[in-house]
């Protein structure tokens, strides 16, 4: 029986659309299978080792020398090559065909050019390329020059020697530029590597001699021509110049000719004497001499009216994160970083705080808030600085967990400084009564960067030190005492024994706990030593340690 | 009657506008960017498990993300590159969001579209990204060296600088050839040879140039899709390059409005997508001449341009599509993005059986 049109389309249809539900039924069974396949992977690619890829190639363009790759030196003997014939074994040499011997040399031969035009290896790439770019600065070169534009045509055949130095054509052309300009002594040097490069350029002695008969060298630039001429015997150009300089030559010897041009030293300007009558009448202009190179610390101006409260909250988070890591950097290198100008911001917005919130909050959190405070209130508004300020403290606390333990350490050194902001900014605005203002240090770097401030004021360093319990000393000097420290210490605690209030026994034992201090000992001068012992002898004089005490101690200073 | 379905498997809305989408290699997450209505930045990473998407991580920036590719990362890392609203270019670890692992200023205005390749075993050679702005330039970055593009690409004095719209990488079949297609808004479509470093081919498609891709990046280049405003898109054939007719290229009409995007499946480089302002996705099949190649009477060869045959549309959105990545492992799984602010996740059946 036959379906009607209509119904086999229907039937079609039907067919077609329930094909397709199972399709998307098995697709999405598979997907689910394949979801948690990925999910294994991906769990074996984080697990996994980071395997190195290869070299990557050089980043693109950069200039600086590469590590040449040591090339496999092809030493290993083609099996196919038979051992060379000894020239004593004649019968072997009967037999040698030389024919085939010869079709063999030219074969490799060809070998090897082909091989040649190929750059296999990324030096000869690079090589090639750098060449590439020397000529297309040469190129540039002489159009600059061809139009009379000699200090950019210098400009791009110093370039083009920056990418090929063993061009002899770039020195010889930049020569020409720098005799254009009247630059003699920088054109003879020029033509002078040119020349190293390649001791049969004609051009460049014969610019060499031009060059040196501009500085007077009448010898010098006659022997060049001479040079040429040995080289190309027909040069025009050197047989006059010759004769000319000849000319000069034997003129100068008859009488010197007073000109005001030849005469004197080139480059030496001579104070010109006029009589007050000819004197220009023009009044003298003050020239206002502008300092350069000096940055001045200018920041755009945000425009934060139009943004909300969450986009400020997101900016100094942001910021914030940045001063975490802006800060390490700073601690190492504690003092130098800073512009002054920045410091000095800096201090005022700090004591802006203080002055104006004693907010126990503000007091907390200045530490990690004072970077991102002095970079982006270029209006240093009080209202801003005590709005910021808890939501340093609250981020601080969110994020801590989340940073990882250097930034954490960080963070510490950063929580422990800020107990004493007003150290920090008298530190910055005047040294001279800071001793009495610096608190106990807390640890090894506050210790540190003190110590850098007081190292040339043994008094003022000497009551800080006094300040130090000794049963800190291994946390305060941590991994290692400095023998600069060491050495301070040794030498204030000579100047003030007896004046003193510290047990001096307790100090030097202490000292002797430092991890490494045996390292650091055996640094010590013999001005130290002579220190420790006069420390040691004052020490048994008091009496109130035992001689084996002291004994102890000697043997550790390694006296 | 065996054509491929198109299906929306999972959608989501979110509350911020969407620009770009793309799944994270080897897993089946995605990152979604975009910029919520305050102006601020959003990033957020989505995670495909038994029909449903569900957000893994987070995060919220002072500046609006725009694009971002991980196509110069490894795949061991995955380090993601963004482009923003002020031209930053940087680079995210996805484990830590909290500061970028590389930032450079990287244009004056805003990056419009970014292409990396190198990283995921795509394309041999150095790892590179390149980047194209508002302000006319197009940047090559290499993310080993720290602020300065290795290649800038950028009108000459006096030229009116064009608004670049879109970027491509290609030809990366050996450590030094690499190629960057560059497509700007008055139908500009210029091919930058990096290995020579010079203009190596251009044209002008008349209107505004969405979007530019290549087939494949990692072969010898093959097609260079483009497509552009007034519902148009070309397919060049990028294997004969004639010297003053350049390469062939044959054009078609789609979507009846702008065409967004064009998006070669990963497992089939004839099988390619386009998007459409109108929030329509069209499936497309290339099929090639007989002869790829023919000898003109000066015996110059100049290529032949195939034909293209749609397989499949249908509409999901009544806003523009954004963004529309294949996922790299699954084939027919893919997500897009489309301006009502809805994240879709869609299948395509039967895209083996092409």
């Amino acid at each position: 029986m036959s379906v009607p049109s209509h119904e086999e389309k229907m039937l079609n249809l039907q067919h077609q659309m329930r094909q397709n539900q199972s399709e998307l039924q098995s697709y999405l069974a598979g997907l689910d299978d394949w979801e948690a396949e990925i999910k294994e992977k991906e769990r074996k690619l984080k697990s996994s080792e980071t395997t190195k890829k290869g070299d990557l190639p050089p980043v693109r363009n950069t200039i600086e020398k590469k590590k040449m790759k040591k090339k496999k030196k092809e030493r290993m003997v083609d099996p196919k090559k038979p051992k060379p014939i000894s020239g004593y074994d004649f019968r072997a040499w009967d037999k040698f065909d030389v024919d085939k011997a010869l079709e063999e040399v030219d074969g490799s031969e060809k070998k090897t050019e082909t091989s040649s035009s190929e750059y296999e290896t990324d030096e000869e790439w690079e090589m090639e390329r750098k060449k590439h770019l020397a000529d297309t600065e040469k190129e540039k070169g002489n159009k600059f020059l061809k139009n009379g534009d000699f200090e950019r045509a210098v400009e791009a055949y110093t370039k083009g020697m920056e990418f090929d130095a063993t061009n002899s054509i770039l020195p010889a052309n930049r020569a020409l530029a720098l005799i254009k300009q009247q630059k003699f002594g920088a054109a003879e040097l020029d033509c002078t590597t040119s020349i190293v490069l390649d001791p049969l350029y004609v051009k460049a002695y014969l610019r060499r001699a031009t060059a040196r008969a501009g500085i007077g060298r009448t010898q010098d630039a006659m022997s060049d021509y001479q040079r040429v001429l040995d080289l190309e015997p027909a040069n025009k150009q050197a047989k006059t110049e010759l004769e000319r300089l000849e000319k000069d030559l034997s003129r100068e010897k008859e009488g010197p000719v007073q000109s005001s041009f030849t005469e004197g030293q080139r480059g030496v300007v001579k104070p010109v004497y006029k009589p007050p009558g000819d004197r220009s009448k023009v009044p003298m202009k003050r020239i206002e001499i502008e300092e350069i190179g000096v940055e001045t610390v200018s920041r755009p101006q945000r425009s934060s009216a139009v943004q909300s409260e969450v986009v400020q909250k997101i900016t100094a988070k942001e910021e914030q994160t940045f001063a975490s890591l802006f800060t390490v950097n700073q601690s190492q290198s504690s003092t130098t970083g800073q512009t002054s100008g920045e410091k000095d911001e800096l201090t005022k917005l700090q004591l802006n705080t203080l002055n104006s919130s004693k907010d126990h909050n503000v007091h907390k959190s200045n530490g990690l808030s004072e970077i991102p405070q002095s970079k982006t209130n270029t209006n240093p508004s009080k209202v801003s600085l005590s709005t910021t300020a808890p939501h340093a403290d609250l981020l601080e606390q969110s994020e801590a967990p989340k940073t990882s333990s250097a930034e954490k350490r960080v963070s510490k050194e950063i929580k422990s400084q800020p107990a004493n902001p007003v150290s920090l900014s008298s530190r910055t605005t005047d040294s001279e009564h800071d001793s009495h203002c610096l608190p106990v240090p807390q640890s090894s770097f506050q210790f540190q960067s003190d110590f850098k401030l007081l190292k040339n004021k043994p008094d003022q360093f000497f009551l800080y030190f006094q300040a130090i319990s000794p049963q800190q000393y291994p946390k305060l000097f941590g991994q290692c005492l400095d023998a600069d420290i060491l050495n301070a210490i040794l030498r204030s605690l000579n100047m003030h024994q007896t004046r003193s209030q510290i047990d001096l026994f307790e100090v030097l034992h202490n000292l002797t706990l430092v991890k490494r201090f045996t390292m650091t000992a055996m640094f010590l001068s013999r001005k130290d030593k002579k220190a420790v012992e006069d420390l040691l002898n004052y020490i048994s004089e008091e009496g109130q340690h035992t001689t084996q005490e002291v004994e102890g101690l000697r043997q550790k200073y390694q006296l | 009657m065996d054509k491929p379905q198109i299906i929306l498997h999972v959608q989501k809305s979110v509350n911020y506008t969407l620009f770009d989408a793309k799944w994270i290699p080897c897993s089946a997450k995605f990152i979604a960017l975009g910029n919520y209505a305050r102006g601020t930045g959003a990033l957020q990473i989505f995670e495909v498990s038994h029909g449903d998407v569900k957000m893994v991580k987070e995060a919220e920036k002072s500046k609006s993300f725009k694009c971002g590719t991980f196509g110069a990362s490894s795949l061991q890392n995955r380090q993601f590159a963004t482009g923003d609203f002020t031209g930053k270019l940087q680079i995210w670890d996805l484990e830590t969001l909290d500061l970028p692992i590389y930032s450079a200023q990287g244009h004056k205005e805003i990056i419009n579209c970014i292409d990396g390749v190198g990283g995921l075993g795509i394309g041999e050679g150095a790892p590179e990204l390149v980047t194209g702005s508002r302000d006319g330039v197009v940047k090559v970055w290499d993310p080993r060296q720290k602020n300065d593009p290795v290649a800038t690409m950028e009108p000459g004095e006096g030229e009116t600088k064009r608004d670049c719209w879109t970027v491509a990488f290609g030809d990366a079949y050996s450590a030094q050839d690499r190629c960057v297609a560059a497509g700007y808004d008055n139908g500009d479509i210029k091919l930058f040879d990096l290995r020579s470093m010079s203009l190596r081919w251009e044209t002008n498609v008349k209107n505004g140039v969405c979007c530019l891709e290549f087939d494949r990046k990692d072969i010898k280049m093959n097609k260079l899709a483009a497509t552009t405003l007034e519902s148009k898109f070309h397919v060049f054939d990028m294997r004969t390059q004639h010297p003053t007719k350049g390469f062939a290229s044959l054009a078609e009409k789609a979507h009846k409005s702008t065409v967004w995007l064009a998006r070669h499946l990963p497992q089939n480089r004839d099988v390619f997508m386009t998007l459409g302002g109108n929030g329509s996705l069209h499936l497309w099949k290339y099929s090639y001449p007989s002869a790829r190649s023919k000898k003109d009477s000066d015996g110059v060869e100049s290529g032949v341009a195939g034909s293209v045959d749609l397989l499949q549309n249908v509409t999901l959105s009544t806003q523009p599509v954004s963004s529309f990545d294949w996922s790299p492992d699954k084939l027919g799984l893919s997500v897009c993005t489309a301006f009502d602010q809805t994240i879709r996740v869609i299948i395509t059946t039967k895209l083996n059986t092409l």
